[in-house]
């Protein structure tokens, strides 16, 4: 039976929070609703880091997650309104074999998680120590890991979000309506045909 | 801190190639602004593209198997000692390891150096071989070149695939030239660049995270190039679908990952692979990985994103997503389930293999048959197709035993038949988009009398339709022959009499292509169609390998034969 420590009731409240916002984002029928029920999950996982000893994660998180997504997502939904707000909806027809099907992936974890013999202790970000000699905790350890250990996928992450900026500019751009091939078929067609050579296969 | 940039520069060269001409492509793009050196920037990029295909095969490895193995022994005799100590991932508790683990530790690694050395100062091809990215171990575990080694190899059978994916990234761009995409067709080519780098890296990583970001990156790319029609309602449909189910995904494999971290304190495979334990945590993060990648390669009960994708989405992009996306799907499934140590769960993914392989090639077949537009028949087609590889990788576990065959035949099918696969599914989609731009459709009545409107185009896509149907002769017989043999050698009966009666029945949707092409007379004032030169080539060199690959496979499949055996020798 779980012990009832401040530590423990804590992070019940806090994962009471977390799973509440988190249902009712999805359960919501109005997206700004949604867009502010995100607000106790980003915070309730801001409170995860912290209980974990992490406080340099939990600043960012509140700083990227809640101060810099949520508000652009709060924008986006309130800037959009006419497009994201029609009551017509479709309603799920597979809403309740999906909720059974989700217990069961959820009862298959936790059944899971229950049967398997855990390390006795873990390590936090605080303790990870990279080499033997070269013993750093903290911000530091998160800094190693990310420019040394890591190096690699962190320099991958950067042309990720390269492409994700292209892609999203390319998608984003609102077109001249006198565009020169803006059409699919027909206008690549009709404008190459002077230089298009006649091969006849 | 000594950094052997040369040694990990080597483990990335095709990637650091397509990423630089990549940026290259961009950066003349911003400059010029004709639409006429946009069409020759593709070409450019197909020019790139295909040097980054002939550099992954130039540092191709052909050392005996064995000699390769001096690395990986090293590596896995290395981690089992380390392992009852800490069980943990030797590079973030490294301070835990005793003073004599890391003397083991240190001596293993120094030895496959050396031995490496001597082997390549032996025969002075090999340089180019991973195990010059070692550092010493007392040199600091943490070391970018360490870690760089640590969590990426080049060994063969990531360099085959990697030579798949610039091929078919070549091949995309060379027809695309001539698709309408719109304008943007350098940001176009840049993003199908950038997607093939993100399978590149999937298929090198040894560890999930390295996976996750080549797949991260290379999802990214095909959810932008899906929605590339913004106008079309149904590209945006693709887009959006693609988006959202393929975030799931993602979101599936990342759990499994983070479960995977929870029990064992590393991502990374070789560690997984040596504290796998009987855990049933183990078992639920290891089927969450692989059901995420049955999804990239469209698997019977997760192909629902498939028809709609493929019909929306530029047919360029369909074209690399449906060939050069599954060829990496099955690689990062293979190399998951290769990690020594998963098989005391084999009997486990046996079952649910067995399960999407059959479902696959019944479900493609059968609804392939009512398909009335070409691209939802090749996507069903292909849904069917990743039922046959499967069947390879059902063939890789031993039913009996539980353990893998180091018998390299199942793996050597399944890179054969993905290599022949991605020549002529290209091709097929190649002369649909070609079709498709010039009739203004993709449906089968587009194709009524292909004979008189483009007679060598209908002999092309006769052949290639033929290949993907199995007929003998054509490359698409012989990679099912030998996927069929290895499921046969393994006993898996049932599935291998599903896959033939299947194909059979896969020849009457293809014959139903044929038949409006050769048989049904053109609509009226169906116009001849034009195929560009460069289209045509390209088409033309298709058609060629695939009848090459047919009448003499040899070469192909001992180049398949040598990656299969790099990973498991």
């Amino acid at each position: 039976m779980i012990e009832l420590s401040a530590y423990n009731i804590i992070l019940l409240l806090l994962a009471a929070v977390t799973l509440l916002g988190a249902v009712r984002v999805i359960a919501t029928r109005s997206v700004i609703h949604a867009a502010f029920w995100l607000f106790p999950v980003f915070a309730g996982i801001a409170g995860f880091y912290l209980l974990l000893g992490a406080q340099f994660l939990a600043a960012i998180q509140v700083l990227i997650y809640i101060g810099a997504i949520l508000v652009l997502i709060i924008f986006a939904v309130t800037l959009t309104r006419n497009a994201m707000d029609s009551d017509d909806a479709p309603a799920n027809r597979f809403g309740v074999p999906v909720f059974l099907a989700a217990i069961m992936l959820l009862a298959a974890v936790i059944g899971a998680a229950g049967h398997t013999r855990w390390p006795a202790a873990f390590a936090t970000i605080d303790h990870i120590a990279l080499a033997p000699g070269l013993e750093v905790t903290g911000v530091p350890a998160l800094g190693v890991t990310l420019l040394q250990h890591y190096l690699l996928p962190f320099e991958i992450a950067s042309v990720l979000l390269l492409a994700g900026m292209i892609g999203a500019i390319v998608l984003a751009r609102r077109e001249r309506p006198s565009a020169d091939d803006d059409a699919p078929a027909d206008a690549a067609t009709a404008a190459d045909a002077p230089q298009r050579e006649k091969v006849g296969v | 801190m000594n950094v052997e940039y040369l040694a990990i520069a080597k483990l990335f060269l095709p990637e650091i190639v397509l990423t630089v001409g990549a940026l290259l492509l961009l950066g003349i793009d911003l400059c010029l602004g004709k639409r006429d050196t946009r069409r020759a920037l593709v070409l450019l990029g197909a020019v790139i593209s295909l040097a980054a295909a002939c550099v992954a095969l130039l540092q191709w490895d052909w050392r005996p198997a064995e000699a390769q193995y001096v690395r990986q022994a090293a590596v896995t005799s290395a981690v089992q000692r380390m392992a009852p100590a800490v069980g943990r991932d030797a590079l973030t508790h490294a301070a835990r390891i005793s003073e004599r683990d890391a003397r083991a530790v240190t001596t293993a690694y120094k030895a496959a150096r050396h031995d490496s050395l001597v082997e390549s100062a032996a025969t002075p091809p090999a340089d180019g071989a991973p195990v010059m990215g070692i550092a010493p171990y007392d040199a600091g575990l943490s070391s970018p070149s360490f870690s760089a080694w640590w969590l990426f190899t080049a060994d063969n059978f990531a360099l085959i695939f990697k030579a798949i994916f610039a091929l078919a990234l070549a091949l995309a761009l060379l027809l695309s030239t001539r698709f309408p995409v719109a304008r943007y067709r350098g940001e176009f080519a840049a993003l199908l660049m950038f997607a093939a780098v993100g399978l590149m890296v999937m298929v090198g990583s040894l560890d999930l995270v390295g996976i996750f970001l080549g797949l991260e990156l290379a999802s990214l790319c095909c959810y932008a190039l899906a929605a590339w029609h913004k106008q079309d309602a149904r590209s945006a449909e693709a887009g959006t679908k693609y988006l959202l189910l393929g975030s799931l995904a993602s979101a599936i494999f990342i759990y499994g990952a983070s479960l995977f971290f929870v029990e064992y304190g590393s991502t990374h495979l070789h560690v997984l692979a040596h504290g796998a334990a009987q855990s049933p945590l183990t078992l639920v993060a290891l089927l969450m990985v692989l059901v995420s990648f049955l999804f990239k390669v469209a698997g019977a009960p997760f192909h629902l994103w498939a028809p709609d994708v493929y019909q929306g989405a530029p047919t360029a992009m369909v074209a690399f997503l449906s060939t050069a996306g599954k060829a990496a799907g099955f690689a990062v499934l293979v190399r998951v389930l290769s990690a020594h140590g998963f098989q005391a769960f084999s009997e486990k993914w046996l079952l649910l293999f067995i399960g999407v392989a059959a479902l696959s090639i019944l479900i493609g077949n059968l609804v392939a048959i009512h398909q009335n537009n070409v691209k939802r028949l090749l996507a069903y087609s292909g849904v069917a197709q990743a039922g046959y590889v499967l069947i390879g990788l059902v063939a890789m576990a031993d039913p009996a035993g539980g353990t893998l065959l180091n018998e390299a035949l199942p793996l050597t099918a399944v890179i054969f038949y993905l290599a022949a696969y991605m020549v002529m599914n290209i091709g097929a989609f190649a002369v649909v988009g070609i079709v498709g731009r010039e009739s203004g459709g993709e449906e089968l009545s587009a194709f009524a009398g292909l004979r008189a409107r483009a007679p060598v185009l209908a002999f092309a896509f006769t052949l290639l339709l033929l290949s993907l149907g199995g007929i003998p002769l054509l490359s698409g017989f012989v990679g099912k022959w030998y996927l069929f043999l290895a499921g046969v050698y393994q006993g898996q009966y049932l599935l291998v009499l599903i896959g033939t009666t299947m194909s059979v029945v896969s020849m009457y949707y293809y014959l139903l292509v044929i038949k409006q092409m050769y048989i049904l007379p053109a609509a009226d004032g169906a116009q001849p169609i034009r195929v560009g030169a460069l289209a045509a080539a390209g088409l033309a060199a298709i058609t060629l390998v695939t009848v090459a690959i047919g009448i003499y496979p040899g070469p192909l499949y001992t180049l398949a034969q040598a990656a299969a055996k790099s990973l498991m020798p």
